[in-house]
């Protein structure tokens, strides 16, 4: 044993156990080497605590007693989970197996999101194209073959006539489908944005007649409640609350937005209704089938009704303007004309009072065209003194010429074949406008005339 | 190795040691009387293996008793003399509390241990040699049993935290 290792027998010092050889090696070193000495030194502290019996007695119980911290609870079958290579074997099954669960838990939870999407789908595909049970709207159905039963009710309605056997064909039609559609829109929630789109389009088809009366006169609780088919107009006030709805088939509202705008209305949702595939798919299956059906999908055109939207902004008004008297004006002290067309054209307005023939207010100077352009849903502000007894709104396709005999007696002259709606909604400042809808059936006529009758202070 | 060689070759290595722990004039009168301890008092004593082990008993006494006295001198805290009690020689609480904790502390460190270790202390304590723990734990080698005691020394050195004291 070299004097290095003479180190290992301290540990027989200290409890005197060496053997006398043992002895005799160590402290021979000892007394050679100051390390060994001075461990020697030191380890006679203990020494001098393991030479006592009672001390002796005490520790041997305590060592024969306890167990040993780090071996406690562990059986000896179990003390290769001590060593690192063990501990590192069982972190690596626990890792393994944490994996596992993980991965079986997600791939359970995206079949489970796959039933879920497949279900919603399904039940979308059901309730599409149903409309709610207390709406009768044969003008705007929502979806196929519905939507072509309309189209066909809305050329039978152009033959003079037909209005009222439309009607009731509409009408029949209608019922049958809210019989066999029972279950009320709110079950699902997605027929609730539909709804809450719905509701700036009236679609009641009962009025077909020239003058449709105030929208107010309606059943507000017969609200249409479907079908996000069925556009708003693009500048329409977003805080839109309408207070009436006229039930024709040929509403004015619904002739002046056009079914072809409806394509624009799915294009600008389009992009909030992507969370519904189901509703998107079905969308694009009416589009194939209206597109089988030959249905113009272009915004603007000849085959469109003509049709404009105006209201007035009244200074000094002293009541509420009603419309369903047609004799009712409107009590001003100054008005701005806001109009706008549902397509391209040009427009005039003319003044008439009591000293006066009727005479072009807009445009303005003779530098100006004779009229004026307006584009396609595009809001014109007109201002208008409120000197005047009625005010006329010439709007057409092509431009004006110069007035003659036969436009001053067009102008006095009862339209015919114009569809006329009112309704009020809000505006974002929280004032409430009173817009009317103009519109004439025969979309072959190329000339739309309102006159709009001003109360004088 | 004759006795006087022994306590030559003891002087120093003594000195050498005391000089680590204490000043070096306090290590030459501590080395001083040791060597007249075993002088006066051991004058029979002349193997190596009972010398050396007694000289290591009384530089143990030695240093404790000088620690004693600088402690009444106030050589560590400047107390008063007069502030301390009279010294009892016969009964010493103050060695007795030091054993006590000390032997606390063993058990408790002792308790940390392995089983392998305290398999050789409990050998140990009951007075087996290393050859005989060789037999009991099954080896052919002794170095293993002394490399296995080592370390267990080692570990519970550790866990007292570097002293036996």
């Amino acid at each position: 044993m070299s004097e290095h290792d003479l180190e290992k027998l301290l540990g027989g010092f200290a409890a005197d156990t060496l053997t006398p050889e043992e002895k005799q090696q160590l402290y021979s070193a000892a007394l050679q080497d100051q390390e060994l000495f001075n461990s020697l030194a030191d380890e006679q502290a203990l020494k001098e605590l393991l030479a006592d019996p009672v001390v002796r007695r005490r520790l041997l119980q305590s060592v024969q007693k306890t167990r040993p911290t780090t071996d406690r609870g562990l059986s000896p079958s179990l003390n290769w989970f001590r060593h690192p290579a063990g501990l590192a074997w069982v972190g690596g099954l626990a890792a393994a197996i944490f994996a596992v669960v993980l991965g079986t838990t997600l791939y359970q939870e995206s079949l489970r999101q796959a039933d879920r999407s497949v279900a919603i789908e399904e039940e979308s595909a059901k309730i599409a194209p149903t409309p709610a049970p207390s709406e009768p709207r044969p003008a705007s159905p929502a979806i196929g073959e519905s939507r072509l039963k309309a189209q066909a009710n809305r050329k039978l309605a152009d033959a003079p006539g037909n209005e009222v056997l439309v009607a009731k064909k509409a009408k029949q039609e209608t019922e049958l489908t809210a019989e066999s559609n029972e279950e009320p829109a709110t079950t699902y929630p997605e027929s609730d944005v539909s709804q809450g789109r719905s509701q700036s389009t009236p679609r009641t088809f009962t009025q077909s007649n020239e003058d449709a009366p105030d929208s107010a006169d309606q059943n507000r609780g017969s609200a249409p409640s479907t079908s996000a088919l069925v556009p708003a107009p693009a500048n329409e006030p977003a805080a839109t609350a309408l207070t009436g709805q006229v039930g024709s088939a040929l509403s004015a509202r619904s002739l002046f937005y056009g079914d072809t705008a409806e394509f624009t209305s799915e294009l600008m949702t389009g992009e909030q209704d992507r969370r519904h595939p189901a509703q998107q798919f079905e969308r694009f299956e009416q589009k194939k089938r209206l597109s089988r059906a030959g249905q113009p999908e272009s915004l603007t055109g000849a085959s469109k009704p003509l049709g404009i939207r105006y209201s007035l902004a009244t200074y000094g008004m002293e009541g509420p303007h009603d419309d369903r008297n047609t004799t009712a004006s409107i009590q001003a002290d100054s008005t701005d004309l806001m109009i706008e067309a549902n397509q391209d054209g040009f427009f005039q307005v003319w003044g008439d009072d009591a000293a006066l023939q009727p005479h072009i207010l807009f445009p303005l100077t003779e530098q100006d065209p004779i009229s004026s352009r307006l584009t396609a849903y595009q809001l014109r502000r007109i201002p208008v003194l409120a000197v005047y007894r009625t005010i006329t709104i010439r709007f057409s396709r092509m431009p004006f010429g110069t007035l003659s005999s036969k436009d001053l007696v067009e102008m006095n002259r009862s339209p015919l074949g114009q569809l006329q709606e009112s309704s009020t909604s809000m505006r974002a400042s929280g004032s409430q406008e009173l817009a009317i809808y103009v519109v004439n059936k025969d979309p072959s006529v190329g000339i739309l005339v309102v006159r709009i009758p001003i109360h004088q202070p | 190795m004759e006795r006087d060689r022994i306590l030559a070759t003891l002087r120093e290595r003594i000195l050498a040691f005391a000089t680590s722990r204490v000043s070096r004039d306090h290590a030459e009168d501590l080395t001083q009387d040791v060597l007249t301890v075993l002088h006066d008092k051991y004058p029979t004593v002349r193997e190596l293996t009972e010398l050396v082990p007694l000289a290591f008993q009384v530089l143990r006494y030695k240093m404790l008793d000088a620690h004693r006295k600088a402690l009444r001198r106030g050589e560590y805290n400047q107390e008063s003399i007069e502030e301390l009690p009279l010294a009892d020689t016969s009964h010493d609480p103050v060695t007795q509390l030091d054993q006590k904790q000390r032997v606390d502390r063993l058990l408790t460190a002792m308790a940390q241990l392995g089983e392998r270790c305290r398999d050789l202390f409990r050998w140990k304590l009951e007075g087996r040699s290393f050859p005989e723990i060789q037999k009991l734990m099954n080896q052919t080698s002794i170095n293993t049993i002394y490399t296995w005691d080592l370390r267990c020394r080692k570990q519970l050195l550790t866990v007292m935290g570097d002293s036996w004291e």
